[in-house]
Formats: C-alpha cells, sequence, structure tokens
C-alpha cells in the first residue's frame, strides 16, 4: 500500500511498487511478469510509468529516416571514382594520364600498364635469359627499354642532386632492382606462386614511380 | 603581380612516390582559381620570416619545401594559420599565396623559392613551423629533412625521400610516403597508407580501422588496436614484422611469406578464409574475426604476438 | 506489402546489387547508395545529434562499404553488414572527439537506484503523446551510451544480441542500459511539459502524433 504524508504526496515507494520496478525491463522485454500488469491496474502511478514508457518506445519506432543532403552522393562518387573503384565516363583513361606533357611520367605510366598487362595475361619467365646474369629481367624488350632509358636519364640528372637525396635514391633504387632480381629467380622455378608474383610487380611498379620522382625533381630548379 | 592558373583538387592525398606536392594538387577535378602571390613573408629579426593568415576552420594547407629543411606542423584550436620559416640563407626565400587573396583564406600555400641555383645543398634549405587550424588538411613536400605533424584531423599528405616523418593524432586520411626515411604514426584514427622503400614503419597505439603499410627492405611494427570490420595489409618484402594484437580483439588473420617465416603465437580458431585468396601460411579467427588482418612478406619474419 | 516480405523483396535486391557492385558497376553503386542513405544518414545523426557531423560520417560510412564490397561473403544480410559499418564509423568519430566512451560493460547495475516517485498529482498524468521534433532533441540530449542504445534498438530495430556485438557489452547490459534510456527519456520529455490533451488510442491530432503502441 502507499504511504502518504501529511501533505497527500507518497514519501517513498511501497514494497510492491519496488517488486514492479524490478520487473519492468523484463516485462517490456516481452518476458512474462504477470506482476506487472495486475499492479499497474492497483497504482496509477506505476500504471503511469509503464503507459510512458510503452509511448516512448513506440514514439521512437516510429520515427522515420532524416533525408540526407543531395550533396552526398557527388562527394561519394567524386571519391570513388577518384579511388578508382569506379569509372566515370569523363574520368581520361590511362592513355590520356600517359600523354601528360611529363615525358618521364608517361614512360613510367606505359611501363606499368605495359607489365601489369603482362602479368595479367599469366606470361611466364621461365625463358628469361637474363635471371642468370642478375640483370633486371623484363620479357618484353619494350618496356625493358623504356626502364632502362629512365634509369639512364636518373642518372645524368642524379649528379645534381641533394647527396643526401642522390643517396636515398640510390639505395632505394638497389633495394628494389633486388627485389626484382629476387623474385624472378624464384618465380623460374615456381612461376605460378601468386605472392611471389605479386610482390615482383609490386617491385616494377614503386621502380618505375622512384624513377619518375627522382626524375622530376632533378628537373627545373629545384636544386 | 604574377598571375598563374592552377587546378587545386579537392582530395589531398598524395599515394604515389614521384609526384611533388605541387603538382599533386594540381589534381583532376576541374577546378581553376588564380593564385595571386601575396608576395614574400614580412620579414622578421634576421633571416627568419614570420607570417599570420585569418582563415576558415578547415582551410587546406599546402607547403613545397624542395630543398628540405625541418617542418613542424600542429594544429590549434584558432582559424589562423601562423607560420615561422628560417631559410639557411638568403640565397633561398618563401613564397606564400592565399585563396582568396583578401578575406579568410580558404587555401594557403607556402612554396620555397631558390634564388641562387649555384648554391650548395646546405646553404638552401628551409625550416618550416606552422600552426593550423586542427580541421585544416594538409599537403606537404619535403624530400630531405624531418617532418613532424600534430593534431590534425583533415586529411594529410606526406611525402618525403630522405627524411623521417612522424604523424601524431591524426584523424584524417594520412597518406605519407618516404624512399629512406622513417615513418611514424601514433595514434592515428582515420585511415593511414604509408609507404618506405627502405625505412622502418612504426604504428603506436592505432586506432584506425583502415591501414595499408608496405615497405621493401624496412621493418614494421604495429601496435595498436583491430577495429571490428576494419582492413589492415601490412607488406613487407625482405624487412620484418612485428604486431602486436590485443586478446580481446576481433580478427581474422592472413600471414603469408614466400621464403620467410611466420611465429604466430595468438591462439586463433582456425576457420574458412572469408576473402578470396589462397590459403597461406597462418590463417585463423581470434574471437568473431570481425577485423580483417593481412600480414605479407618476401623473405622477412612475420611475428604476431598478443597484447593485454 | 507487408514488413516480413518487404525486407526478403530487399534483401534480394541488394544481393544483386552487392554483385554488380563487386563489379564495379557505377548504377549498382548508386541504387545501394539510394536504397540505403537515408537509414545510414538518420543513425549518424541520432548517435551523434549534429547534422553536419551526420554528413561527413554518412560519407565516410558509404565509402567504406564501397571499398569493402569486394570482401562482403554474404553471411549476414547486407543491411546488417552495412549498419555495422556505420555504427563503428560513428563509434569511432565519438571515440576521437573525446567524448566518453561507450562502454556499457563498465556500469555496475548492481546497485541500481529505483525508479524515483515523487509522487503528485501531475505523474499519474500520461504523456499521450510526442511530437517527432520534441522526440528527435531529446534522444540527442542523452548520454552517447544511453542514446547509442536507444537509437539501435528502439529506433533502427537492432536485436539485443546483436547491440552487444557492436557496441561490445554483454546482452544483459544492453537490456538494461535500453531500459534507463528509455527512462531517462521519459523524464526529459515530462520535464518539458508538453503535455497534450488525452485522446483516443489510435486517434492522431493535427500533428500525425499518434498516442497508440505500434509494437
Amino acid at each position: 500500500m502507499e504511504d502518504r504524508g501529511g501533505n497527500g504526496n507518497v514519501t517513498r515507494a511501497s514494497e510492491a511498487c519496488r517488486q514492479f520496478d524490478s520487473d519492468l525491463e523484463a516485462y517490456l522485454e516481452g518476458e512474462a511478469r504477470p506482476g506487472v500488469d495486475a499492479h499497474a491496474v492497483e497504482c496509477a502511478f506505476c500504471a503511469a510509468l509503464l503507459a510512458d514508457l510503452q509511448l516512448v518506445r513506440a514514439a521512437a519506432g516510429g520515427l522515420e529516416p532524416d533525408e540526407p543532403p543531395a550533396r552526398l552522393w557527388a562527394n561519394v562518387r567524386a571519391a570513388l571514382v577518384d579511388e578508382g573503384l569506379i569509372r566515370s565516363p569523363r574520368q581520361r583513361g590511362w592513355w590520356q594520364w600517359a600523354l601528360r606533357p611529363v615525358p618521364v611520367t608517361a614512360l613510367a605510366g606505359l611501363l606499368l600498364a605495359g607489365f601489369l598487362y603482362y602479368m595479367g595475361s599469366g606470361g611466364s619467365l621461365r625463358h628469361d635469359a637474363h635471371v642468370a646474369q642478375g640483370a633486371v629481367a623484363l620479357v618484353d624488350p619494350n618496356l625493358a627499354q623504356s626502364m632502362d632509358k629512365m634509369e639512364q636519364a636518373f642518372r645524368v640528372r642524379a649528379v645534381g642532386l641533394d647527396p643526401r637525396v642522390k643517396v636515398a635514391y640510390e639505395k632505394g633504387l638497389d633495394s628494389l632492382d633486388a627485389e626484382i632480381q629476387e623474385c624472378n629467380a624464384f618465380l623460374s622455378q615456381q612461376p605460378d606462386d601468386l605472392l611471389a608474383r605479386e610482390y615482383l610487380a609490386s617491385a616494377y611498379t614503386e621502380k618505375a614511380r622512384v624513377l619518375a620522382s627522382a626524375l622530376e625533381l632533378g628537373d627545373g630548379n629545384v636544386q | 603581380m604574377a598571375m598563374f592558373n592552377k587546378k587545386w583538387c579537392a582530395s589531398q592525398r598524395i599515394s604515389v612516390l614521384g609526384r611533388r606536392a605541387v603538382r599533386t594538387v594540381l589534381g583532376r577535378c576541374g577546378l581553376v582559381l588564380l593564385l595571386v602571390p601575396s608576395g614574400l613573408l614580412g620579414a622578421a629579426a634576421g633571416n627568419q620570416l614570420e607570417k599570420t593568415i585569418q582563415c576558415i576552420p578547415t582551410p587546406r594547407i599546402s607547403i613545397s619545401n624542395p630543398p628540405g629543411g625541418v617542418v613542424v606542423v600542429r594544429g590549434w584550436d584558432k582559424s589562423e594559420v601562423h607560420a615561422v620559416c628560417l631559410p639557411a640563407t638568403p640565397k633561398v626565400t618563401i613564397d606564400c599565396d592565399q585563396v582568396p587573396a583578401r578575406g579568410d583564406a580558404e587555401k594557403v600555400r607556402f612554396t620555397t623559392q631558390v634564388l641562387d641555383t649555384q648554391a650548395g645543398s646546405q646553404e638552401k634549405t628551409v625550416n618550416y613551423e606552422i600552426d593550423i587550424p586542427s580541421g585544416a588538411s594538409l599537403e606537404i613536400y619535403n624530400p630531405s629533412g624531418s617532418v613532424t605533424v600534430e593534431r590534425v584531423s583533415g586529411d594529410d599528405g606526406v611525402e618525403s625521400v630522405s627524411g623521417s616523418v612522424s604523424v601524431r593524432d591524426g584523424a584524417g586520411h594520412t597518406s605519407v610516403t618516404s624512399l629512406s626515411g622513417a615513418i611514424e604514426l601514433i595514434r592515428p584514427t582515420g585511415r593511414v597508407e604509408a609507404t618506405s622503400i627502405t625505412g622502418d614503419l612504426r604504428f603506436t597505439a592505432s586506432e584506425s580501422a583502415n591501414v595499408h603499410a608496405q615497405t621493401t627492405s624496412g621493418a614494421i611494427f604495429f601496435d595498436g588496436d583491430f577495429v571490428p570490420l576494419g582492413e589492415y595489409v601490412l607488406s613487407s618484402y625482405g624487412g620484418n614484422m612485428d604486431v602486436a594484437c590485443p586478446t580481446s580483439d576481433s580478427v581474422e588473420l592472413r600471414a603469408r611469406t614466400v621464403r620467410g617465416k611466420v611465429n604466430n603465437e595468438l591462439r586463433l580458431k582456425h576457420a574458412q578464409p572469408r576473402s578470396p585468396s589462397a590459403p597461406g601460411n597462418g590463417f585463423g579467427v581470434q574471437n568473431q574475426g570481425d577485423a580483417t588482418v593481412e600480414l605479407k612478406s618476401y623473405s622477412g619474419t612475420i611475428h604476431v604476438h598478443s597484447r593485454p | 506489402m507487408n514488413p516480413t516480405e518487404n525486407r526478403t523483396s530487399r534483401a534480394a535486391s541488394d544481393a544483386q546489387l552487392v554483385a554488380r557492385a563487386q563489379q564495379g558497376d557505377e548504377q549498382a553503386f548508386a541504387a545501394l547508395f539510394d536504397l540505403h542513405k537515408r537509414r545510414v544518414y538518420s543513425l549518424c545523426l541520432r548517435m551523434t545529434g549534429d547534422t553536419a557531423e551526420a554528413e561527413d560520417l554518412s560519407q565516410e560510412a558509404f565509402l567504406q562499404l564501397f571499398r569493402k564490397i569486394a570482401t562482403f561473403r554474404g553471411e549476414s544480410a547486407f543491411s546488417t553488414w552495412l549498419h555495422r559499418l556505420v555504427v563503428n564509423v560513428v563509434l569511432m568519430h565519438l571515440r576521437k572527439k573525446g567524448l566518453q566512451q561507450i562502454s556499457l560493460d563498465e556500469v555496475d547495475t548492481s546497485q541500481d537506484d529505483p525508479v524515483k516517485r515523487e509522487y503528485g498529482d501531475d505523474d499519474k498524468r500520461l504523456l499521450h503523446s510526442i511530437d517527432r521534433l520534441t522526440l528527435s532533441r531529446a534522444i540527442d540530449a542523452l548520454p552517447p551510451g544511453y542514446r547509442a542504445v536507444l537509437v539501435l534498438h528502439d529506433v533502427e530495430g537492432y536485436e539485443h544480441n546483436e547491440i552487444a556485438q557492436i557496441l561490445n557489452c554483454s546482452v544483459g547490459n544492453s537490456k538494461s542500459q535500453l531500459h534507463k534510456a528509455r527512462l531517462k527519456l521519459r523524464d526529459a520529455l515530462r520535464s518539458q511539459r508538453w503535455q497534450a490533451p488525452a485522446r483516443a488510442p489510435g486517434a492522431a491530432d493535427a500533428a500525425g502524433n499518434v498516442g497508440h503502441e505500434r509494437r
């Protein structure tokens, strides 16, 4: 029973109300708690609490989703195109990128595209004569020639580079050459090793980009 | 007054070694802006140059320092860019451009200009110390000398050749490339791409949900959380890899190597791989396998151990 | 179409679109975006309470989704996978902002105070109806932990076992936090003294507010 003070207000919850509180959470979760309904019939305050919580739950469930601003898709789409996840009709093809006014970068692009096409077509490196001599091994002579030209251009321009930067480039290229040589040697014995092929492709990609970077740095007035 | 047309790309990420920051921001979005150089920075005592620019809370900041030097950029809570630049000698100077030319800047660019091309390397370096709004996005090209970026929540793009790079509390998309410099990321929360050919890559207290790290002969150290539905790809060719994984994290781990070794100290359940690829040297699931962790090396040792 | 048929039909179209999106089909990306944009944005908005943040987070969530879509294997419903991703994006954002981490497992529920009862005539009166704007504001004002559970369960319709996985807590904690969130929400709504005249259950007022239980 409720305990009412002289002013007509209850000063503390009754034992039944406390039990109601204790069972309420489970009741609202759908568990059987017959005491909740029974007490709600007797106690107006607890009945109000129960009805309110049921209303809150229903109202929250009835909230309609909000409409996002129209620019949201435009921003998402632009980022997806930028990352190459979708191809925009307006996006330049790789051949247009390769024809940019920087011939060095064009060479790097053609080299990379050619190598990746070669690797993707399942080309075999088994018959590569350069492997035994430890040289950079590319079956396609055009690709090998392009890479050689870039390296020669780098050697010429490296003279004018900051010594620290020059050493960094040389060590980096040596490291990539070693990676290429090792992978080629391994793949000549185990051509189907996917991870080794992945590393070989990655090494060529990085080498092309490092050379392009070095050539751009050696260009113009930066040193 | 020199006027020149430039394209300023909305996305300021440098993920390819081989482009200058200036050309990198000449992106593909087709927006053409006229940059009006505001001339030389105001000279303070000696060679030090100092400038304060009022800007919007999320400006785009770019620093192009081809001769190299020490670059420190810190995020702060003011809508101002405050730059202190120290050229080694008067043979080099700094241009500062802002767009728009008047009012709060939306873009600010610092470019080191060499005045005497015959000067030696050490005579042309410039050190930058810049405070920028923490919501700014940032693009730095600094081939030699260290780069430190702290508390920037916009996208960061840093390109170096021989210098080390340290990015702390980066909350945006962080993209860092260096040729021989070490790369350190402390408490990143945004997406991270880090590449060094011979330098080490170190992640400390990472909370990022997307990490791609690659090195050829450097080592990789990863100590951080593997967030549910996160994607982590760490690749080293010849260097070793050390990965600490909290025991409470939910990861699907694949470790592959061609000629190296995988030392796995985690207690993993072996389950069907979710990602389509060839089976590797080590695969397993910790807890529910919510994060995807891929560790690769050619000849380095991959060591995975637990962290409480 | 009833809700179950709706869900089945949606799942089937999701599967087809996902397959096409995995091949880089732009129209499939656009269609998936269109199908889910409102729920994603609303989830971000309700969990952060800020329209600018919600827009940024929605963009980040869709980008992550489309980057990862190749790894979706169909073990769960696409919409569940998507919403887990969205919640993770939001949680990461809240952590980054330095807000109190939503760690429901740390809450000690054994010493709960009973529901306060300051009995007076007003306390017998029901809420009767709640307008959308007032409710949205009240939800936004909840502490992050309560807000997250309430939004995920009552607004988005996740089950407690799903919420436990998403928020890295126990099912019991999810239930108790939800109950506390509803109580807090009720207190907030009552303190605003919005009370409307009593209506018959099922009848809507001019603002479209309905005072009957929908579940």
